[in-house]
């Protein structure tokens, strides 16, 4: 049993999720909107983000000198077509994939494969300032990759998860500088990055079933971004799994490269438990391409029954090293303490390596060493590895 | 009558024998400038010895000087090279060039013009500088070629000067990064790591190993050593703080009990030496290093039981991620370390350190 605690917990601790790389402020990138459809990130990238990652971001493994980065954005279209700016009709497909091995300090390490993410995705763009966005993400979820959340969706043991992991219709006016969605979408909190299972994410229940459906208002231009969003919960879950509340964030670029931010989140379940959190943020250009990327966040759980209160605190800190073209190498830290009242601490620490070798792949290797300080328990610390290979067309 | 013969024979011989000399000089000059031609620089500084005196350059004229300093660069001597041309704005320019080089140090060259033949020796003391950088890697020529080819660039006096200077230019860069120096530093760092006690039980011998999650604050200092790229690095900090022991304490009657302290007081240190590269314009640092790492607890021993190792050593290996942000750098450390030298025990250590370079 405790095996299989410590398996469930070393698969959750993994799993990725859609590209979302808040990172690429090391190139340049301060706002999510400039490559992805959704003003603050995740989804599917439009055609100007395709043509990045093409050109600018991945490798050139195997591409020869006589094709040049402009060949290469020709191609970053759905399967190698080139991108069509006169097109409405924008389909993508998505997969990844990964290796975990867990409890590598016992006798006993475990290891599994998981299919994190089979997403097909049509998205429609028009108008005259293709002010219009409509996109629609299926993902299945087989059986054996399910994790914990599993349980928030009417599916039985043994079934694999077929839901969507986000639909919206987006209008966008005053010159594309305001953006009203309706439809299902992640909430909008914190930092958008791909680890759903950080403690930034997981512990503000923002993990990778986390999207409800609801509005989000956004307001930004190149200096800054203001989102607010009011939401319903997933009406895909099971009624007793839904959260209802709000959720905003604003963050400005306060220099060309470093742009700080604050986040604010209140939800409500179906038991009338209430959770609020707010986050700290800030992202860091460094050097020709690396980056810096902090969240400090506080999180206060109120059980309506009892009128319990919970304050816990969360830590995210991620280095990320540019190497060359398509290389990175990662250390992520963080810090998690469940209760601020006690003493009881968790940390991790990750290194890994990013690589980008060609157009749409990515390869990731991570390592992740946890400890737990708690005063009265002294408990080994655990490792992990994870391998996974993400494919977008 | 003899008095009146001399005098005039002074003056006579006087005046002539110059420009004998300098017609003959002429000759020469001619005749260097025909051998310049035909890319015969040897013979041409030999027909140029023959009608001036190198070792009295002051009474050279400036188209000889040129004509010397040219060919001593066309056969690779830029050390006499730069002699003659030296010389020639010394002779001829020497205010001018006071100006040209006050100019140059206020930024203001746009605002002066010069004499086509002190650009043109300006221009060929930066080549001479440069070229004398590729063939010793001294950065003085290169610093020199830089100052020439840039008033040369700036007055428009060469068209291949623009192209020159930004050679120049990158290759001082280069030349600052290559540069190896020292460099101190100060650290402040959270550490965090598990470690193995073993408690003995005194009337049986028989051992229990307990787990001991240690949480410090460690303060030192470190000194690299390397370019802009790579380097060696050499650091220390002393560490304090408190660990959580628990375990269970075995004994020979089979009544085992569980050991537990929290808040035990412990102190140590730790070494490291190792090698770090450099990534993205020096804003990124990564490392391997050789870690030493000391600890004293002060556990305390519960009645018939025996702490075996309340001081301890542990050697291994650690991986540095260091990112260089306004004012400080910010590290992160893991390292891997075994009881003595590849000894059982093994721990994890997490280093968070906040470093101020020197």
């Amino acid at each position: 049993m405790l095996k299989l605690l410590i398996l469930i917990v070393g698969l959750s601790a993994f799993i990725n999720e859609a590209h979302a790389y808040p990172n690429f402020i090391g190139k340049g990138y301060h706002a999510c909107l400039t490559c992805h459809y959704n003003p603050f990130g995740n989804g599917p990238l439009n055609d100007y983000g395709r043509g990045v990652a093409a050109s600018a971001l991945a490798g050139r493994l195997f591409v020869s000198d006589s094709t040049s980065d402009e060949d290469l954005s020709n191609r970053s279209g759905f399967l190698f077509s080139k991108p069509d700016p006169k097109s409405v009709f924008k389909p993508a497909l998505d997969y990844r994939g990964g290796n975990i091995n867990s409890s590598l300090e016992t006798d006993d390490p475990q290891e599994k494969y998981v299919n994190m993410q089979i997403d097909a995705t049509a998205t429609a763009n028009w108008g005259k300032q293709k002010e219009y966005i409509a996109t629609f993400t299926y993902s299945v979820v087989p059986s054996n990759s399910l994790p914990a959340g599993q349980a928030d969706y009417d599916v039985a043991a043994g079934e694999d998860l077929t839901f969507s992991r986000e639909h919206y219709f987006g209008y966008r006016f005053s010159n594309n500088s305001q953006g009203i969605y309706v439809g299902k979408m992640d909430i909008v909190y914190g930092i958008r990055i791909p680890n759903h299972t950080a403690f930034s994410r997981s512990s503000t229940g923002n993990d990778q079933y986390a999207a409800s459906h609801g509005v989000v208002y956004h307001l930004g231009s190149e200096k800054f971004d203001l989102g607010l969003q009011y939401f319903l919960g997933d009406f895909e879950k099971v009624e007793e799994a839904r959260s209802s509340g709000f959720a905003g964030k604003y963050e400005h670029s306060v220099t060309s490269n470093i742009r700080l931010g604050v986040s604010y989140l209140n939800s409500t379940n179906n038991n009338d438990d209430e959770t609020s959190a707010y986050a700290l943020i800030a992202k860091m250009g460094i050097g020709k391409g690396s980056s810096l990327m902090y969240e400090f966040g506080q999180k206060v759980n109120t059980i309506s029954s009892t009128g319990l209160s919970t304050t816990s605190q969360y830590m995210f800190l991620q280095k990320h090293f540019y190497v060359k073209r398509g290389l990175y190498i990662l250390m992520t830290y963080e810090q998690f303490v469940a209760d601020t009242s006690g003493a009881a601490e968790s940390h991790r620490i990750s290194p890994g390596i990013q690589w980008f070798p060609i157009q749409r792949v990515e390869i990731r290797a991570d390592l992740t060493n946890s400890k737990q300080y708690e005063t009265n328990v002294a408990t080994n610390d655990s490792w992990a590895f994870l391998g996974q290979v993400h494919l977008w067309f | 009558m003899v008095l009146r013969w001399l005098v005039f024979t002074f003056i006579i011989f006087g005046s002539i024998a110059p420009s004998y000399a300098n017609r003959s000089s002429k000759i020469y000059f001619r005749k260097a400038q025909i051998l310049f031609k035909n890319k015969k620089y040897a013979q041409s500084l030999k027909a140029l010895n023959k009608g001036y005196n190198f070792k009295k350059p002051k009474t050279i004229p400036a188209s000889a000087l040129f004509l010397i300093a040219y060919n001593f660069k066309k056969l690779g001597k830029y050390r006499e090279s730069n002699y003659f041309y030296n010389r020639l704005i010394r002779n001829i320019y020497l205010r001018k060039h006071i100006t040209v080089i006050k100019a140059y140090k206020k930024n203001i060259l746009y605002e002066l013009e010069v004499p086509r033949t002190l650009g043109m020796t300006y221009f060929h003391l930066g080549e001479n500088h440069f070229r004398a950088y590729l063939a010793t890697k001294k950065v003085q020529s290169a610093l020199k070629a830089r100052m020439y080819i840039k008033i040369c660039d700036e007055m428009m006096i060469a068209n291949q000067c623009t192209g020159m200077l930004e050679k120049i230019n990158s290759i001082i860069a280069e030349a600052k990064l290559q540069r190896k120096k020292f460099e101190f530093y100060l650290q402040a760092s959270r550490l965090l790591f598990q470690d193995r006690v073993e408690i003995e039980e005194n009337s049986s011998g028989i051992s229990s190993s307990l787990v001991s999650n240690n949480s410090s604050v460690c303060y030192g200092a470190g000194l690299r050593y390397g370019s802009s790229y790579k380097g060696w690095d050499f650091n220390g900090c002393i560490f304090s703080g408190t660990t959580t022991v628990q375990g269970v304490a075995s004994s020979e009657s089979g009544t085992d009990f569980e050991y537990k302290q929290s808040g035990v007081p412990i102190a140590g240190m730790v070494l490291e030496s190792g090698y770090y590269y450099l990534l993205d314009n020096q804003k990124g640092r990564l490392g391997a290093y050789g870690t030493l790492l000391y600890r004293a607890g002060s556990y305390s021993e519960p009645t018939g039981y025996v702490i075996n190792d309340p001081n301890n050593y542990y050697l291994g290996v650690s991986f540095l991620a260091s990112l260089k942000i306004p004012l400080v750098e910010l590290q992160s450390k893991l390292a891997h370390l075994s009881s003595g030298i590849g000894g059982p025990g093994k721990i994890n250590s997490l280093a968070l350190n906040v470093v101020y370079n020197f």
